[in-house]
Order: structure tokens, then sequence, then C-alpha cells
């Protein structure tokens, strides 16, 4: 294995607790722009101008990224792990998932739970935490994803910035009353 | 994904460059990235790392500081004193050659949990001593479709009289009070550094999709 920073994904789709699919570990492809620029900043570059999830661009000054929060509350759409319907592929300079799946019962629509966030990790070879979200559809219909990221808050300043996206090769279908549980995994490898 | 590059070149000021090495894959990432990543990702979080002295550091996840800090000045200078939302000074107490890219002589295989260099090459004029010139971040990210990348640089002057051999090299990063290692890397073959010459140390930080 090629020695840096991996980034992996895998899920499980369950109806209730009944498990219905697993969906395997797969490389994420990947981090975008924002990540590395919140690297730079918390490198100690400072000024580094991050354009946001709504594409403004914002200066993230000295304060070096006080908080790049992925850990969103529970009914919280906006940062942390979340989901879409676009099938855009990937691009280095992506700033927010193509078309986000909003938090709701509507149609169209799945209920975020709270972002975990397991302790760090570390074998022989690698360093890893593992970041996980429930998304459940009670829509009354199917909703299909697409795409998954991760974004985050930056609290000092107040801004969300995309630090993942991935188009999936296969779309998830998840009919009413299922849940989908999404497992992303930061690990170093030497 | 993120990989590490580590390159690095010797010259002096009469003969311009003497050698330019081969960029390199950096070995790796060590344990205290991931630890202090972890803690900016999660907030509410605080966090035990253990820094370059060996003491485990319960850290808190919101300081208004950079996490992964190497801006350093010259090695046996004070760094200026830096005054966070909180009132607080980190670097206070901190020398130039406390952290940045750090140069050693160890040959022990990296590990994870590596939170030191092995045998640092300390900052001075005397015998098996470098000169720990300013660390910096020269530019902004870099994109270049599938890739945004950033370079870290440092310069070491020899003026020990004799040769210094590289054999390790890695970066400390400053947060709040505490130094950690996050990068470590073998360096081989290893770099041999005459009196008089500059050694400079560039690692490219790269995000690829």
């Amino acid at each position: 294995m090629i020695p840096g920073v991996h980034l992996y994904w895998d899920g499980v789709i369950k109806d209730g607790n009944k498990v219905v699919k697993k969906l395997p570990k797969r490389k994420s492809h990947s981090f975008v722009k924002a990540f590395s620029q919140a690297l730079l900043n918390l490198f100690g570059f400072v000024a580094v101008v991050i354009k946001d999830t709504g594409n403004t661009n914002r200066t993230s000054d000295y304060r070096g990224g006080y908080q790049y929060d992925a850990s969103a509350p529970a009914t919280n759409q906006t940062y942390g792990v979340v989901v879409g319907s676009s099938d855009t592929a990937e691009s280095i300079n992506d700033y927010t998932l193509g078309t986000k799946i909003g938090h709701g019962i509507n149609a169209g629509q799945l209920q975020y739970s709270a972002v975990a966030i397991g302790a760090p990790s570390w074998d022989a070879t690698s360093n890893y935490f593992v970041i996980t979200r429930i998304f459940t559809n009670g829509s009354g219909g199917d909703v299909t994803v697409k795409e998954i990221g991760i974004e985050v808050f930056d609290s000092a300043m107040g801004y969300y910035y995309c630090f993942t996206r991935d188009v999936l090769v296969s779309p998830i279908v998840l009919t009413n009353g299922q849940n989908l549980t999404l497992n992303y995994t930061i690990k170093v490898t030497l | 994904m993120i990989n590490a590059y580590y390159q690095l070149s010797r010259f002096n000021f009469d003969k311009g460059i003497i050698s330019k090495g081969r960029k390199r894959t950096s070995r790796s990432f060590v344990k205290a990235f991931i630890d202090l990543l972890y803690l900016k990702m999660y907030s509410g979080m605080f966090m035990s790392v253990t820094d370059t002295a060996g003491a485990v550091i319960a850290n808190n996840y919101g300081f208004y500081l950079p996490l992964f800090h190497c801006n350093a000045s010259f090695g046996g200078q004070y760094n200026m004193n830096y005054l966070n939302s909180y009132g607080n000074y980190y670097t206070q107490k901190t020398l130039g050659s406390d952290y940045g890219i750090m140069v050693g002589t160890g040959t022990a295989a990296v590990i994870t949990t590596d939170d030191n260099l092995q045998t640092l090459i300390q900052h001075g004029t005397s015998s098996g001593k470098l000169q720990y010139l300013g660390c910096m971040i020269p530019g902004d990210v870099t994109i270049s479709a599938p890739n945004a990348s950033f370079n870290i640089e440092r310069l070491f002057l020899n003026s020990s009289g004799g040769d210094v051999t590289i054999n390790e090299i890695g970066i400390y990063a400053a947060y709040f009070t505490s130094i950690y290692c996050i990068i470590r890397d073998l360096v081989s073959p290893a770099v041999t550094v005459a009196n008089n010459e500059y050694l400079k140390v560039t690692y490219t930080i790269q995000v690829s999709v």
C-alpha cells in the first residue's frame, strides 16, 4: 500500500435491526481542495482563502481553524457526513455535494442522526479513526443516494467547508423504513 | 488521499546547487497527526497526545491556534509571542530549533507510534551540529487537477567545521505550549552536508482525488 493518509468508506443497509445489505469498504475519491487548504491553515499559513459550501470565498485567519468540526448533531444536514442525489463526477475543486438530500420525512428526504467519531486506534502499520452517521428513510417512498461526503463547521468563523466527496459507483436505494449506516475511515499507513 | 513527499538539496553560494535529491514519498505521517486531526474534527473532545519530550498532554479541541504550526524562526531565537483569542501566549518559550522541519542521525525504522526523531541534530556550530534557519510555508495551495498541494521548507547551514550526515527527517508541529512529531522519515541513502554547505529540506503535502 502507498504510504500516506487514505480515506475509505463502507456501510450497511438495515430494515429495523435486520441487515439488508452490507456495503464493503471502498477507497474514497476523495478529499477535495478545501481540505488541502484547511491543512495549509492548520500548518500555520495565515489568511487562507477557502470556498465554503455556499460557493463564497472565506478567509480563514491566524486562528488556524478553531475547529473543523464534523460531529454534527441529529437533524443537522449542514455538516458532518452528508448524502446527496447527484452523480456528477468528483473534482478536486468540489466545494459541496452536487444535490444534498435534506433532513426530514417528506418525499426525497432522509432523517439524519448525530455523527459519531470513534477515538483513534493504531496498529503496527496504521493509525485511524472512523466517522459514522445513520440515515433513516421515513419519507414513505424510495430515496436514492448517489453521492456522499464530509462537510465541516469552522465554529470560529461560522463557515462550512466540504472536505470529501464521493460519487457512488452503484447508487444506494433506501426503501421506506430502511436505514443506512455510513462509515468514513481516515487512515494513515506507513 | 493525502501524500507527503520530501526532497533534500545541497548548495553553497560559491558553487550553487551541489546536489538536488530525488523527490521521494514520505513514510510517514505518525500517530500524533491522526490524534490531533481527530481532535480538530470532533467538537468538545479532549485528546491525550504524546509530545516530543515524551509527556502525555491532554489537549483541548478549541484553542484558536494552528494545529500543526511549523513556521519556526531561526534556531537559536525565541519565536515571536503569539497572542491567541484566549489571551494565551503559546510560543513564549519555544525556540526556532524546537519545531518545524527537523533533521537527525537516527536509523531506526519508522513505526506508527514514533513521537520523536531518534537522534536529533542540535542547532549550533560545534561538531555534529547544524544551524537551523527559519521554517516556512512559501505559498498558497497549488491546484493541478486532480491534485492540490503546498510546500514546507527549511534551510540548514553546516558551520561545524566537518561533515554532518542526515539519516532521518521529520516535522515537529507546535500546538499551544507543546510540540508534536507528526511526520518522520528515514533518508536513504544518507545525505552528507559538508562544512559551509546549506541543506534545503522540502516537504510537499498533496491531496489527490
